[in-house]
């Protein structure tokens, strides 16, 4: 079953595999050699094929294991943190473990302004000493922000994170709901309460 | 050859290369009836498969979230795990419209149940008027995802009022594999799609129903809105907002409920997308920014209603542009 | 005819395939990311770089921090993309600090212009490869091209059409009018023939220095 195993890395190599073709796949690049060798060799056909000797390597072949040796001291991958709010600390609010969230709501436009505020102010875990604290270091907020390129302001609310968990569960109401509609909000999921 | 070879690059490219599709796929309309039929065997497809795989959330703004997700059913009911793979540690499960979350971290089980599942079908009776008069529907062709042959339809907006969708439905058996949603400008705002699956899978379902019944170390919070009607709670629309029904109403305590007020929650639908009006009292120390957000698909307004009941804080969230949450705003009327 | 120098474009899928796996935890599909891009990224760090072996730590630099910033990836671009951004981005760092160096020599580096990826390999004088490694590098080109030419008819143009003109497998099937596993078997039969012609050159270079 050699052949067999070898055309599988061809496969895998022009992304025609998918599901658990894909996850035996890998399992095979992991333990067999020859199947790393293959993936290893096959790219670099196609990349000779397609810039001549500039296709081909200039470092030694050890780069990789040297590579993942260190790779294998790594801190596991998280989804990345909050942007803090321009100009203000983010506030924090208190959760039991180090949970990263990956979306957040991007303030689109702030559309009056009820007296003097922070974007820190929303939500009502705050105390009372935030609250001064927040207000005394209070930016005048512009009437209208602008709708944001990178680095837009984003905020948190627990609040408005229980609103949005209702609002999915009442998605239902849509043809998308199944599966897609469910699975997104089951997977889209907001803060921890 | 080189034509063909551009309309099939743009099925993979998304938006950028659909532009350069629609000139040359077919593009007839297909009649209401049997959208609505082409909607709800989608709806339905996964009713009697089981499939795993993994799914993945990601928005124009950044950000992906991702999901195992495992799905069985015997012929009478189903039952779903999504275990997160990012953000808070999770794992919801579903039996038909039962559903249990549980959070790891806090040793917390949120359980509740769900009849908006299953709505759909029902929906298409009540909308009075078919999906095909707000969306116009286009055949797209063919293009794989996650290794299965999937047709795509696209649904564009015929008003200002909604996004747009890109559909791609699995070909033997309908199943929604991907799906796109388009802001007015043809820009994919967000996209949910599996990026691995394996359809009959050996997924157990007495296995999954048994990891869903274990909460032993957690403790169980039961969420039960109370179901109500926007009249009985003194909430009507002035205008309605076209396309848009309303389907539902609920009195939601607020979790782990400190004295607050709970908050009413009147819910829309247009067969698609849906909208939520959230009406609480006003709070001067909580409600001191009126703001327009936006988190992939999802928009939300805040405001203060501004007529003589200024006691009520309104939150609108909606699949649908800042406009029409406007639109409802403006809309709605205190009648009590 | 210029021929394009990234990998087709329906790998993109299949490279964010590697990159979900890898931030899920699955840290070998990012050693399938590194062996297939590592050859372009060195390559392109040595028209920057002279000294081979700062050549290797920028390199290996270069996907560790690809590695931590995967999160990242929204796989809006193409990930070769975005890697080559990180890849300039720690070259020029690096050459920055080492100018301050003045232990350093000059030769060490040469004038940091950002060049694309077609030009050609760099000349003996100002490339970090020497007179062995460029005669290397041109023997496996020979020995790729042979085989190609070598190779029987349905064969050349099933691999063609998929490495230079980066055709997915649907669309060959349908220019050779041909099954998709047909395809499948072909491309792969192809890289098998070609491989075996090459694979005695890495075998004699492998541990030596190119």
């Amino acid at each position: 079953m050699n052949s067999y195993r070898d055309e599988t890395i061809s496969a895998l190599a022009d992304g025609q595999l998918t599901g658990s073709d894909f996850e035996s796949a890998l399992e095979q690049a992991a333990k067999d050699p020859h199947a790393l060798a293959q993936w290893e060799t096959y790219h670099l056909v196609g990349d000779v094929m397609r810039q001549g000797a500039a296709g081909a390597p200039l470092l030694d072949s050890g780069f990789t294991s040297r590579l993942m040796l260190r790779l294998a001291d790594e801190e596991p991958l998280r989804m990345p943190a909050p942007e803090p709010v321009t100009g203000l600390r983010a506030h924090e609010i208190d959760r039991p473990a180090a949970n990263q969230e990956s979306f957040y709501w991007r303030i689109v436009a702030g559309l009056t302004m009820v007296g003097l505020v922070c974007w820190a102010g929303l939500g009502s875990l705050r105390d009372k000493s935030d609250t001064e604290q927040a207000a005394s270091q209070a930016v005048a907020v512009p009437e209208a922000v602008q709708t944001a390129s990178n680095g837009s302001a984003m905020i948190r609310d627990p609040r408005l994170d229980e609103f949005l968990a209702a609002h999915r569960q009442a998605g239902g109401a849509s043809a998308l709901q199944m599966p897609s509609g469910f699975l997104r909000n089951a997977t889209f999921q907001g803060t921890a309460r | 050859m080189a034509m063909f070879r551009y309309w099939a690059l743009a099925l993979c490219m998304g938006t950028a290369g659909l532009a350069m599709a629609q000139g040359v796929a077919s593009s007839t309309p297909a009649e209401s009836r049997s959208v609505g039929d082409w909607l709800l065997r989608m709806h339905e497809a996964s009713r009697g498969m089981t499939y795993m795989g993994t799914f993945v959330v990601s928005s124009a703004s950044g950000g992906m979230s991702s999901a195992r997700i495992w799905h069985a059913c015997d012929g009478v009911q189903q039952i779903e795990r999504v275990e997160a793979l990012t953000g808070t540690p999770r794992s919801t499960f579903r039996r038909n419209d039962q559903v249990i979350t549980f959070l790891p971290d806090s040793k917390i089980a949120r359980t509740e149940k769900r009849e908006s599942l299953g709505l759909f079908p029902g929906l298409l009776q009540t909308l009075g008027a078919p999906i095909a008069d707000y969306y116009a529907v286009q055949k797209l062709g063919l293009d794989r995802v996650a290794g299965f042959e999937s047709e795509i339809v696209q649904l564009l907006p015929k008003d200002q009022l909604r996004f747009g969708y890109r559909i791609w439905s699995e070909r033997r058996t309908g199943l929604v594999v991907k799906l796109q949603t388009l802001s007015p400008e043809g820009q994919v705002l967000e996209q949910s799609a599996f990026s691995e699956l394996q359809l009959d899978a050996p997924v157990k379902m007495d296995k999954l129903a048994t990891m869903m019944a274990h909460t032993d170390g957690y403790r169980v919070e039961k969420i039960e809105p109370v179901k109500t009607t926007a009249a009985a709670e003194g909430w009507v629309l002035r205008n309605p907002v076209s396309g848009f029904k309303a389907v539902t109403c609920y009195k939601r305590p607020v979790a782990g409920g400190n004295g607050q007020e709970g908050a009413v929650q009147w819910i829309f639908s247009d067969g698609l997308a849906s909208v939520s009006l959230f009406l609480e009292p006003f709070d001067r120390q909580r409600h001191s920014q009126e703001v327009l957000l936006s988190m992939g698909a999802t928009q939300t307004l805040t405001r203060r209603l501004p007529d003589k009941s200024g006691e009520w804080w309104l939150t609108v969230v909606g699949e649908v542009p800042a406009q029409t949450l406007k639109a409802f705003a403006q809309a709605l009327e205190r009648r009590k | 005819m210029m021929s394009p120098s990234i990998p087709p474009a329906d790998t993109t899928d299949s490279d964010l395939m590697l990159v979900e796996r890898t931030v899920a935890g699955d840290q070998r599909a990012f050693e399938l990311l590194v062996i297939k891009y590592q050859r372009r990224i060195e390559r392109l760090i040595g028209r920057m770089v002279r000294d081979v072996d700062l050549v290797e730590d920028i390199a290996q630099e270069t996907f560790i921090r690809a590695y931590r910033a995967l999160p990242q990836f929204r796989g809006d671009a193409q990930f070769y993309t975005w890697l080559y951004r990180i890849a300039v981005n720690t070259a020029k760092k690096a050459l920055m600090e080492l100018k301050r160096d003045p232990l350093v020599s000059e030769s060490a580096f040469k004038s940091n212009d950002e060049e694309d990826e077609t030009s050609a390999v760099g000349n003996e004088l100002t490339s970090p490869e020497t007179p062995e490694t460029v005669l290397a590098a041109k023997e496996i080109a020979a020995a790729v091209n042979s085989a190609v030419d070598a190779l029987p008819e349905e064969l050349k143009q099933a691999v063609t059409l998929r490495e230079i003109e980066g055709l997915s497998y649907e669309e060959i099937s349908l220019v050779m009018n041909c099954p998709i596993g047909t395809v499948r078997s072909r491309i792969f039969r192809a890289r098998e023939a070609i491989s075996a012609k090459v694979k005695p050159l890495l075998e004699n270079q492998s541990g030596k220095r190119w």
